[in-house]
């Protein structure tokens, strides 16, 4: 009887991690990959991008459901166009990029529109020590090994804490920021 | 007043042109210097913004009014001024002229530089003269400086000018360009060659 469910244990932990490992790894390239953001400055667009960040894709595009995504950006990585802004951003009123380095999201759910590569993932975004809810939206172009997924996610920097006194509720940088993402990966064959 | 200039004086449109377009780049240069002193916070973002979208402005006006005087005489030089004080009158002109068309264009050319496309008023946005790049933009932002330092070299020059022509030759240069006055084809005056 013991010796029947040690078995029937072993089996069921078996299955379970044998599910767990069906979706394939990938890794990105970095040379490859981009992530920029856009905000309205004085009713003009400005942007900006960050040079740093890695991503733990678990993917599988028949089982949206059992994929994961966790991205990593380097907060001091961020580059934008005019020298003293891209200094300006990175202090502890803007992104305070020395006290929190990093900013990541994790995906809680993700899930495949029918019939398109169009996908979505619902999960935690994390900036400034902050965690709210975002949605990445995007489309996955798959060829062999290699998957460029390309997308975007709207954040309200208030949610974080972006931009704080004056700047925190003023409309001459809008609350909404458009983060987009272009992510080149390759499978890893392990 | 007619609306085209005569023998004796501008019309009303040249005189309109040259009274908004001294108030308007009076008020950008006051602007200009009150942004760039202050610490940036979102008032001071906003009075780029104004800057930016009366300095597009300008640069209409400025193209409007450049057609206007191509395509219209103007009052002669009094008959007495010499070969030289003409030159330095049309020189200057000429270069009020050029300077107003090149101001608002590299403050155009900075904001492309800087990654601040120029939003006219809030209703629509300027294309992008230059792609980004840091090393432009820190020369552009001398050369616009520099450049409202000439304008208000020049516009001194021309108003003391008037000034001189208005009391102490007691001619009729300042008042034919005064709004609200009209004046009248003389004798003296000859045929209109201009400036």
């Amino acid at each position: 009887m013991h010796r029947i469910l040690t078995l029937l244990a072993a089996s069921l932990l078996l299955a379970v991690s044998a599910r767990a490992a069906d979706a394939p790894a990938y890794e990105t390239v970095s040379k490859k990959s981009e992530i920029k953001f856009f905000a309205i400055l004085n009713n003009a667009p400005v942007q900006g991008r960050f040079r740093e960040f890695s991503a733990d894709i678990r993917f599988d595009p028949e089982q949206p459901d059992k994929s994961h995504i966790a991205a990593e950006v380097n907060t001091g990585s961020i580059v934008v166009s005019h020298a003293d802004a891209e200094k300006n951003i990175q202090l502890p009123e803007w992104l305070s990029t020395e006290k929190f380095p990093k900013a990541s999201f994790k995906s809680k759910k993700i899930t495949r529109m029918p019939f398109s590569d169009n996908y979505y993932a619902e999960g935690d975004m994390t900036i400034k020590g902050k965690t709210a809810p975002a949605t990445l939206n995007f489309h996955l172009q798959q060829k062999g090994d290699v998957a460029v997924a390309k997308g975007f996610v709207t954040l309200k920097r208030s949610a974080y804490g972006i931009g704080k006194g004056e700047w925190a509720k003023d409309d001459a940088l809008k609350d909404e920021v458009r983060v987009e993402f272009r992510i080149f990966a390759k499978k890893m064959t392990k | 007043m007619p609306l085209k200039n005569t023998v004796a004086s501008y019309g009303s449109a040249a005189k309109f042109f040259h009274w908004l377009i001294f108030l308007l780049v009076a008020g950008l240069l006051t602007v200009g210097f009150i942004m760039t002193g202050r610490e940036i916070n979102p008032d001071t973002i906003r009075l780029y913004g104004l800057h930016k979208s009366i300095g597009i402005a300008v640069l209409l006006l400025a193209l409007l009014r450049l057609s206007w005087r191509l395509a219209n005489p103007v009052p002669a030089l009094p008959e007495w001024m010499k070969p030289h004080e003409r030159f330095l009158a049309h020189a200057s002109h000429w270069l009020l002229y050029i300077l107003i068309i090149v101001m608002p264009l590299s403050g155009w050319l900075m904001s492309s530089a800087a990654g601040f496309s120029v939003s006219v008023f809030g209703r629509f946005t300027l294309p992008d003269l230059v792609a980004p790049d840091k090393t432009l933009a820190e020369t552009l932002a001398a050369a616009h400086g520099l450049l409202a330092f000439a304008i208000i070299g020049l516009v001194t020059l021309h108003a003391a000018a008037a000034l001189l022509h208005h009391f102490y030759y007691k001619d009729n240069i300042l008042r034919r360009m005064l709004p609200f006055t009209r004046e009248a084809i003389r004798a003296s005056d000859t045929d209109a060659t201009g400036c």
